[in-house]
């Protein structure tokens, strides 16, 4: 063990470059001649080869450590990944389409709306009597449509309803047409009139099944708009 | 956000830092596996091999003084060494393959085959001794052997007197090494 520990103590030596000239030519020349030294000094080689492999090992260690939290970190598997992928893909696909049908079915609907749109002259005005709506009815054919529907807010009839809604989808106020229109009863002779522009108007806005159920009862009811409700139902 | 710019690694692991490796790793490492399956059609085990060693390559060259500046972004530079490897690697993999038929080989290749495989438990012996060590030895040894840090940088690191003390501590704990060897077996004579 002795002789052991001395000649670790000399290849230690060699190692850190303390020998001498003497002592060098001395070590190299016994590496020549003395088969046993050279093979401790080998052995003493490759232990030092050994600790800088472990060192190196134990680096690597930790990267594969690494690897095994960033994997965690990772969808389980590819099939799940793809599984995600194509999903989402189906998902993109579906609402493109459902966005594009919507777009051109609104479209198409609006402008089936517009076509089927009767256009309304207004009340005949007389020359020789002053009637109650002719002042309306004279903005209403100058296109003077604000005015035309201030002075109908001031009659409380189905007439003026009808004419206020008419005049709320020409300047695309819906919202109110539709409340004029709803508001003229059954008995009225503008009832038709109205529920066929209300079932246009529901067509633009996209509520399909309302605005069938308006065009079918047109046809039930055989009334002036059944042809064109029916022409419009096979459109829709 | 971590400071990736070259010489700041460089320099943080010439100090003996090795937090720039594990950063490293983790920004490049998947995008290196997906480069070398598409280039290489190497497995995913693989590119992860190839890459921690050209990590650990680039630390060595690093603190080695091979690698001083780069002259190409350090990306580059680790996939380039990351190649090399994964070639190695599918060489090594492809004559691993080979020798698992035994049958088809000569007696010559079985021996040399062999002698390897001993050398691995070798190895194998010297890091258990290794761990035996006390941490200082272990330490120490590894500031010399895998930092390749001078006598006069030990004794700074481990707070000893001068680089005559880290020459003794060092020699004492090689002499502990043997001993452990001793202790696993391994030492025929010395």
């Amino acid at each position: 063990m002795m002789e052991e520990i001395g000649q670790i103590d000399l290849f230690e030596r060699y190692r850190n470059g303390d020998l001498n000239d003497i002592e060098m030519r001395e070590f190299d020349a016994r590496l020549a001649y003395d088969a046993e030294f050279k093979e401790r000094f080998e052995y003493y080689q490759q232990i030092e080869l050994g600790i800088e492999t472990h060192f190196r090992s134990d680096l690597k260690s930790k990267l594969i450590e690494l690897d095994q939290t960033l994997d965690l970190q990772k969808p389980k598997n590819n099939k799940s990944r793809v599984f995600l992928v194509l999903t989402s893909s189906i998902a993109a696909c579906l609402l493109v389409g459902f966005l594009l049908f919507n777009l051109l079915s609104s479209n198409k609907n609006t402008d089936l709306a517009k076509q089927y749109w009767p256009e309304e002259p207004g009340l005949p005005v007389k020359m020789s009597t002053k009637g109650k709506y002719d002042d309306a009815m004279n903005a209403y054919k100058l296109d003077d449509f604000s005015k035309a529907a201030q002075l109908l807010e001031n009659i409380q009839s189905d007439t003026s309803n009808y004419f206020r809604g008419v005049i709320a989808y020409k300047t695309d106020d819906f919202k109110e047409a539709k409340r004029c229109f709803i508001q003229i009863e059954k008995n009225s002779v503008y009832f038709h009139k109205a529920q066929f522009r209300l079932g246009l108007i529901l067509l633009s806005e996209g509520d399909v099944n309302s605005a069938k159920k308006i065009f079918k009862a047109h046809v039930e009811q055989n009334s002036d708009f059944s042809a064109v409700s029916e022409e419009i139902l096979k459109k829709i | 956000m971590k400071d990736f710019r070259p010489n700041i690694i460089l320099e943080k692991l010439r100090k003996g830092d090795n937090s720039p490796i594990y950063e490293l790793y983790k920004l490049y490492r998947d995008e290196f596996i997906a480069w070398s399956r598409s280039q290489f059609k190497t497995s995913e085990e693989q590119a992860k091999d190839a890459f921690q060693d050209a990590m650990l390559d680039f630390h060595q060259n690093v603190i080695h003084g091979r690698l001083t500046e780069l002259s190409s972004s350090l990306k580059t530079y680790l996939f380039q060494i990351g190649k090399h490897k994964v070639l190695n690697i599918q060489k090594k993999d492809r004559r691993m393959t080979y020798h698992d038929a035994l049958h088809l080989i000569t007696h010559g290749e079985v021996d040399k085959f062999m002698e390897e495989e001993n050398k691995a438990y070798t190895q194998e012996e010297i890091s258990k001794a290794i761990e035996q060590l006390p941490e200082d030895c272990q330490k120490i040894l590894n500031l010399f052997y895998f930092k390749e840090y001078d006598m006069d940088s030990i004794a700074r690191e481990m707070n000893y007197k001068n680089s005559n003390t880290a020459k003794s501590k060092k020699s004492v704990c090689m002499k502990n090494l043997l001993v452990e060897l001793k202790k696993l077996s391994m030492l025929l004579t010395l």
